[in-house]
């Protein structure tokens, strides 16, 4: 008979006092239900950003790729891809065919990225005349970085086959694959602007067209001495300023592909690829007032065989000196960055869950006010202080976990209601159809659970340690 | 309330044997109901001693208070106090639940001390569903349930008509001749006569008179 309360009969107790002031409690719940959908519902906004944008780069192309650079870069947030001084290797075909040999490698090039304007012609009253032109990224790509992926990424045409070589640089003009982003700045018969949906042949329409690249390159005595190159048109408007000498250098391509850069991952850097060597060349002539020619590459890409050999080899160049970052780095450093975000997020949607802090209080208090007899029947039957006070932290634990169950549950269904519309609109135009921008992890909606509870008991505690502490003979006394 | 100390005992001295049904009366403020809760352990007195069945409960902490409680008294009040959102049943077992006994257990006390206050049947019903004889039945069955050494009865009548007191009163007395010890604080002394076996009067927190003590007096030579 000495025992102590069950623990059973304390939770039937404490959840069944609930039922006592239906209204009440319901409102209550409802302040919690606010405050942790809203936590829900913001929160799984920045995970399901981040997870969608984690997917992105979760493809076997970017995880078997590894940036190779002459210094140890760095891979913080803060300063993502900075050179870290050190020892700085040089990068030229001689590490390359070192490289390519080494256990795990399947193949190594020269990263060549040349931004450059893009000039389009355009036949107008049949008339050739160029139109408006951008200024883009040029990536020079060898056979060997023709992955499945960025065939895949093809709308139209196709890559050119084999790597080009000295030869092929005199052939006029040069092949290069666009971006559906640039081919719509072709004008077409009508004067109207190609925007057609993905697959359409009207993409086939650009194949063979040509566009041009121009610069204006900073011109040295020895360079203007260079007689002009094959595939450079005698230029009438070179340009000679006093002090900086520049003469503009024009580059002509044919369109033998066009993709779809959205499939690729750099949907905001549209580009156009161009065999490596023709993108080596440029990279010359734009690198002219950098470094010298010597210099070496800026980078290189290293594809590996298969992406669970990617941290061996990385760790194999790290030790031979050379700095490296692969796409994990960069999830990592979204990763900081979903999580601040999430945090934000997370911060401001609790506000609500605060709110509703004082309402579980006001509950509680309230609730001891109206039961304050029955408190002292309780005691007079026996019941320990520490018992009083857990039927009430219990009371007001199970105001948070069924405000936190129907919060999750309401901000899980709000979430999947906007990630349909989402599809929708995405679908409209013409993305990709697996969009899901609020996501709730596991982890989210138990964080919110228990964090709702333990809110409720803290709000919970100053009422139940003051029904704890009524004197008996003044509770029974009261009304 | 207003400050300054009231003395609601002075220098009491009280013994109840085991099996007593035994009375206290007084008007009010006579300092009857401090009595009962110092003797329940609701209550400390600020000097001296209460010891009930062996436990001394002067200076106990506020858990060996409520063990005692638990455990050796059962309480009858003059409002009754039955918790209203339970039914019969649960109140008497309510006592037993912050015993900790065995659901099973204690559903199968509840029971029997329904049927022996002949509420067998109405053991569903809350405290607004039952009469008010009907509800002090129900308390007294509660402040059964832990078999306590002593009953503690405030006024259980207090709240009744004539009839409905009888009833309760041969409840108790029905009880008592089980061997269950009673104490009843009450102000009518007619009541206080009628059904207890020793009977004493309070007044300004002193005896006045103890029914035990007149008839051990020799008597007057006339």
């Amino acid at each position: 008979m000495s025992g102590t309360m069950r623990a059973a009969d304390l939770f039937r107790y404490s959840f069944g006092s609930l039922g006592r002031q239906k209204v009440r409690t319901l409102l209550t719940v409802f302040g919690v239900v606010v405050g942790t959908g809203a936590i829900v519902l913001m929160v799984s906004l920045g995970i399901g950003l981040q997870a969608q944008t984690v997917e992105f780069f979760n493809q076997v192309d970017y995880l078997t790729t590894i940036r190779v650079f002459p210094q140890k870069r760095s891979r913080n947030f803060m300063n993502f891809g900075r050179p870290l001084g050190g020892p700085s290797k040089k990068l030229d075909d001689a590490v390359i065919e070192e490289l390519r040999v080494r256990p795990g490698i399947a193949t190594v090039y020269p990263a060549i990225n040349v931004f450059s304007r893009l000039m389009i012609e355009s036949e107008v009253d049949g008339k050739k005349k160029d139109v408006l032109g951008q200024n883009v990224e040029f990536v020079g790509l060898p056979e060997s970085g023709m992955t499945p992926l960025y065939r895949a990424s093809l709308v139209a045409g196709g890559f050119w086959t084999g790597d080009a070589t000295e030869e092929r640089l005199a052939v006029v003009p040069a092949d290069a694959v666009l971006d559906m982003g640039l081919v719509k700045r072709f004008t077409t018969a009508d004067g109207g602007e190609l925007d057609p949906a993905k697959g359409d042949p009207v993409w086939n329409a650009v194949i063979g067209k040509s566009v041009k690249l121009t610069f204006n390159m900073p011109v040295t005595t020895e360079e203007a001495k260079d007689p002009p190159k094959e595939g450079e048109e005698p230029d009438p408007e070179e340009e000679k300023d006093e002090e900086v000498r520049t003469k503009k250098v024009t580059r002509r391509y044919r369109i033998v592909g066009v993709y779809d850069s959205r499939n690729i991952g750099m949907p905001w850097a549209p580009a156009v690829f161009i065999p490596l060597s023709h993108g080596k060349e440029l990279a010359k002539y734009r690198g002219a007032r950098a470094a010298g020619a010597d210099a070496g590459y800026q980078a290189l890409i290293v594809k590996v065989a298969d992406a669970s050999q990617t941290d061996a080899v990385r760790r194999d160049l790290e030790s031979m000196g050379y700095g490296t970052l692969t796409i994990n780095d960069i999830v990592e450093v979204i990763g900081y960055v979903f999580v601040t975000l999430q945090a934000v997020l997370g911060a401001v949607a609790s506000i609500g869950l605060i709110v509703s802090f004082f309402g579980i209080a006001n509950t509680m208090v309230m609730a001891i006010l109206e039961r304050t007899r029955e408190i002292g029947i309780m005691k007079a039957l026996g019941a320990r202080n520490r018992e009083i006070r857990r039927l009430f932290l219990l009371e007001a634990a199970a105001i948070g976990f069924l405000g936190a169950v129907l919060g999750i549950a309401i901000g899980w269904a709000f979430g999947q209601g906007l990630n349909e519309l989402a599809q929708w609109f995405v679908k409209q135009r013409g993305g990709p159809e697996d969009v899901s921008l609020f996501l709730v992890s596991p982890a989210l909606a138990g964080a919110t659970l228990a964090f709702a509870v333990v809110v409720a008991v803290i709000a919970g505690l100053y009422p139940a340690f003051r029904a704890a502490r009524l004197d008996p003979v003044e509770a029974l006394r009261s009304l | 309330m207003g400050g300054g100390i009231v003395t609601a005992l002075d220098r009491l001295n009280l013994e109840v044997e085991e099996g007593a049904f035994f009375g206290i009366v007084g008007r009010s403020g006579s300092g009857k109901s401090t009595l009962l809760n110092l003797l329940g352990g609701l209550d400390t007195p600020s000097s001296g001693s209460v010891e009930i069945g062996g436990t001394l409960i002067t200076d106990a902490d506020t858990d060996t208070l409520a063990r005692y409680r638990r455990e050796k008294v059962g309480f009858i009040f003059q409002q009754f106090n039955l918790i209203p959102s339970m039914t019969a049943l649960q109140n008497v077992e309510l006592p037993l639940v912050f015993a900790g006994v065995a659901p099973a257990v204690r559903r199968r006390r509840a029971e029997e001390l329904l049927e022996k206050v002949a509420l067998g049947p109405r053991s569903g019903h809350r405290p607004t569903e039952l009469s008010g004889g009907e509800q002090q039945r129900v308390a007294i069955a509660r402040a059964m349930a832990n078999r306590p050494a002593i009953l503690l009865a405030d006024e259980p009548t207090g709240n009744l008509d004539s009839a409905t007191a009888g009833s309760v009163m041969d409840l108790l007395r029905r009880t008592n001749e089980e061997g269950q010890t009673i104490l009843l604080v009450t102000h009518e002394r007619p009541l206080a006569d009628s059904c207890c076996r020793r009977v004493v009067e309070l007044r300004d927190g002193r005896i006045v008179f103890d029914s035990a003590a007149v008839a051990a007096l020799p008597e007057t030579p006339r």
